[in-house]
């Protein structure tokens, strides 16, 4: 009997983490390189439940589709068109980003904004700081003043599954997972930017708040109908 | 649900500096040299709930994890060093430069600045300063009885003696960094250098990696008044999206208290 009191704190609480995952996106509509998370939820048949109730499962998906790419004319703005990422050396390894929004540091190295290294393919190219104009070409590889100097790193995954989101716009591996051949062309001069499109946020924001208010309102009637046993 | 609450709020904070960021930027937008800043967002932290592979059946997985983000901050300013309009002044004493680089000037307490604001004039001793009377570390000083200057692309500078003879009178260097865009901007359009931006290094103009001198040209600001104006339309709309979601995270938390009645 009180089954259903349960299964409306369950579409109650996924609800709400939809919520927290929308409000999330729409934080980030303007951080380059962020990509949204989508919210799934399915009903699982849990044999430890009664036949015929499915347990309310909540997940999230990376939606890894492309930006839109902005021109910014900065020669170490680069973004991705396509399936793939850059990759950069962290303090706690190996992370993978769509922010391609580089510098380089006084002794040549290239790096992200918050100063983490870029992956290159092999030796890491040095660039030199003061020899000006850089060159990337849509493969990544880097040339300056007509002298190639190498190729920047680009992976590729086989599904959004095989990868955990870290905060600051890095990915990371899961365990067991491997990198494959990244299917994207570098732009050069220009930024991606994030794929949230805020109507689309606000509509699924609506609709999450009315799911909730109708899971609170059945859960009433439900506690109401207690009541009524009780007396 | 409380999260979504600070989620928001750091999304509104975010929005709010970038506004701050795009009117300075269009305040700016008259004054010789500036450069425009462009903020850049970060995620905040991801809090994973549950990771992919949870057990939902005899031999059934769920493929999907739960990670849900806590919002946005803002990872850095930069300034871009982008090239603004040369306008033609005709003063022989305003510089322009272009291409990439600065003019290095000299504080009275000794320390450098750098500029790209090339409107200089000249002291008591024939000295190049700028409009607030900082020297150019060059020292170039042009005689008192000069009859006119002449500044080539390489900076060098000649003035015109009495005998109509044109004689050199020093030469003016461009200084690069190794990271332009990591400079410190110190008001009154002068930079600084950073750990971030590395040692400058003084070129000969239209040298290798710098820019060329331009006599009686002004660089305006690469301040682009249409596009700050949709960024400020765009930084608005996203401030107030994000309000709303405050809102909705309200109005749920209202219907929770309401539950039990």
């Amino acid at each position: 009997m009180d089954v259903g009191l349960y299964r409306t704190v369950e579409a109650m609480r996924s609800n709400q983490q939809r919520v927290e995952i929308i409000t999330s996106n729409i934080a980030n509509a303007d951080t380059f390189g962020f990509k949204r998370m989508l919210h799934v939820a399915h009903g699982v048949q849990n044999p430890a439940h009664v036949q015929g109730h499915s347990q309310l499962v909540t997940g999230t998906k990376l939606d890894l589709q492309q930006g839109i790419l902005i021109y910014t004319g900065q020669s170490l703005d680069l973004a991705l068109d396509g399936d793939g990422f850059f990759v950069v050396d962290t303090a706690d390894g190996e992370a993978m980003t769509r922010a391609g929004m580089f510098q380089v540091s006084a002794d040549g190295v290239l790096t992200g904004i918050d100063g983490n290294p870029v992956a290159w393919d092999g030796t890491r190219g040095r660039i030199d700081p003061n020899a000006g104009d850089v060159k990337v070409a849509g493969n990544g590889v880097v040339s300056q003043n007509g002298q190639s100097i190498g190729r920047l790193r680009l992976v590729g995954i086989e599904s959004t599954n095989d990868i955990e989101v870290d905060s600051g716009g890095h990915y990371k591996l899961r365990e067991g997972k491997k990198y494959t051949s990244a299917e994207a062309t570098v732009n050069q001069g220009f930024l991606e930017r994030a794929n949230v499109q805020t109507v689309d946020e606000l509509v699924e924001m609506i609709a999450a708040q009315r799911s909730f208010e109708m899971a609170s309102q059945t859960f009433r009637m439900i506690s109401e109908s207690y009541q009524r046993l009780n007396r | 649900m409380i999260r979504s609450l600070y989620t928001a709020a750091s999304g509104m904070k975010a929005q709010q500096l970038q506004v701050d960021t795009i009117a300075n930027n269009i305040a700016n937008g008259n004054t010789a040299g500036f450069k425009k800043s462009q903020l850049s967002f970060r995620s905040l932290l991801y809090q994973t709930y549950r990771e992919p592979g949870l057990q939902t059946g005899a031999n059934q997985t769920d493929v999907t994890g739960l990670q849900v983000g806590s919002g946005t901050e803002v990872s850095g300013s930069r300034k871009l060093m982008t090239q603004g309009l040369l306008e033609l002044t005709g003063n022989s004493l305003d510089l322009a430069i272009q291409g990439p680089g600065f003019f290095e000037v000299q504080l009275p307490s000794g320390e450098t600045r750098f500029t790209r604001n090339g409107s200089f004039r000249q002291d008591a001793e024939g000295r190049l300063v700028t409009a607030e009377g900082y020297r150019m570390s060059d020292g170039v000083a042009i005689p008192a009885d000069s009859l006119g200057i002449q500044i080539s692309a390489q900076g060098e500078v000649f003035s015109l003696g009495p005998d109509n003879v044109l004689a050199p009178a020093g030469s003016i260097r461009v200084h690069t960094f190794p990271n332009p865009s990591g400079l410190k901007a110190m008001g009154g359009n002068y930079f600084s250098l950073t750990a971030a931006s590395g040692q400058n290094e003084a070129k000969l103009a239209a040298s290798l990696g710098a820019g060329e001198v331009k006599q009686s040209y002004l660089e305006r600001s690469n301040v682009e008044t249409v596009d700050e104006l949709v960024g400020l339309i765009v930084a608005q709309r996203s401030y107030e999206v994000n309000s709303r979601a405050i809102r909705v995270s309200d109005e749920m938390l209202s219907q929770v208290t309401q539950l039990v009645r």
